[in-house]
């Protein structure tokens, strides 16, 4: 039995920034993944699979602001919301000498990047079983579910591109295994 | 049955947007657009399906979806993932296309539905069902755009969704 303002589809909302029912989870798909196979791009790609947990995020982070009436400000170009790709990074690469100095820094930063990737999915997660929440508008005149419901979309895009990346790069199933039977 | 109030409505005019890309991804036409039978059929090095398997898999499980849905009755989940990879050749890439705008055009006859909160299949409500497969051909189409990408078949004509 469900309510007159449908709590079942918002847990359905809810649960698709996780990766849904019919796909792999965001979890599963990171799972056993070294910094190093995370930041490698495989050749005639144009991101690696830190590039794009790194976009997603971009973007969860945004809705995030807007729903807690930070403003956030749109992106000008579309290379903006890829923080961690070549594109983004021309110009800034560091030294070949302290590359290698950097290779724990690097860890940390891509064990940080999940950490924060799965903390603002639980936070948009949280946003989208608030029925009076999603029943507001937002600055577009949009009810709140219809953006939620469209990045929760755009993230599962992505998490399929990953799985690709992966089967690329030779680590696909993860340990825990993937979404066959 | 319960009145669908304004945020289900948003919910349900959303649903056809979110089948067809356009707005969170790139659309679903212009990730067809531009690719002949025999891009569509190939495999690249590395990975197990070509833009052509990925698109009988996307329809396969709509019509399975559309068979809950247009039935009423639960359906069994298929005993192996593999049975959901229908083999897809060049000469299948015209029919698997419009087959896949076929199975749109059923998906929409339902996102209007009323009754989006009743139960249907395992329990799901008829929404959940909706939406979960809108997500599970989100995901695959991200999959064909990397697969065009690797065969140097993206973007198309059309330009892909940069900006």
């Amino acid at each position: 039995m469900v309510n007159a303002l449908g709590v079942t589809t918002l847990d359905a909302v809810s649960s698709l920034f996780y990766g849904g029912n019919a796909n792999v989870s965001w979890e599963q798909a990171l799972d056993g993944l070294s910094t190093q196979q995370a930041s490698t791009v495989p050749a005639g790609l144009p991101h690696s699979v830190t590039d794009i947990v790194a976009h997603v995020q971009f973007w969860q982070r945004y809705l995030l602001g807007v729903f807690r009436g930070e403003d956030p400000g749109w992106v000008e170009s579309a290379d903006e919301s890829w923080p961690g790709s070549e594109a983004s990074k021309a110009g800034k690469r560091e030294p070949e000498s302290q590359e290698a100095g950097s290779q724990e820094a690097r860890s940390q930063e891509w064990e940080a990047l999940k950490t924060s990737f799965l903390r603002d999915m639980d936070a948009l997660a949280v946003y989208a079983q608030d029925e009076s929440f999603m029943a507001r508008h937002d600055p577009q005149g949009r009810f709140r579910i219809v953006p939620l419901t469209s990045f929760a979309g755009h993230g599962l895009y992505h998490l399929g591109q990953v799985v690709t990346i992966r089967q690329l790069i030779g680590t696909w199933p993860p340990p825990g295994g993937g979404d066959t039977w | 049955m319960t009145t669908p109030n304004p945020t289900q409505l948003a919910f349900a005019r959303l649903l056809p947007r979110l089948y067809r890309g356009g707005q969170a991804y790139v659309g679903v036409e212009a990730s067809l657009s531009d690719l002949s039978a025999e891009q569509a059929s190939v495999r690249p090095a590395g990975l197990p399906h070509s833009v052509a398997e990925l698109l009988a898999h996307i329809n396969w499980w709509l019509a399975w979806m559309l068979e809950v849905v247009e039935t009423g009755a639960a359906a069994p989940y298929p005993a192996h993932a593999a049975d959901t990879w229908p083999a897809a050749t060049a000469a299948d890439w015209e029919r698997l296309k419009s087959e896949f705008y076929r199975l749109l055009a059923r998906v929409d006859t339902h996102t209007s539905r009323p009754d989006l909160q009743s139960p249907v299949n395992h329990d799901e409500t008829l929404g959940e069902l909706l939406a979960d497969f809108a997500l599970h051909t989100a995901h695959h189409f991200g999959q064909i755009i990397t697969v065009r990408q690797l065969i140097h078949a993206w973007p198309p004509a059309s330009g892909g969704d940069t900006w």
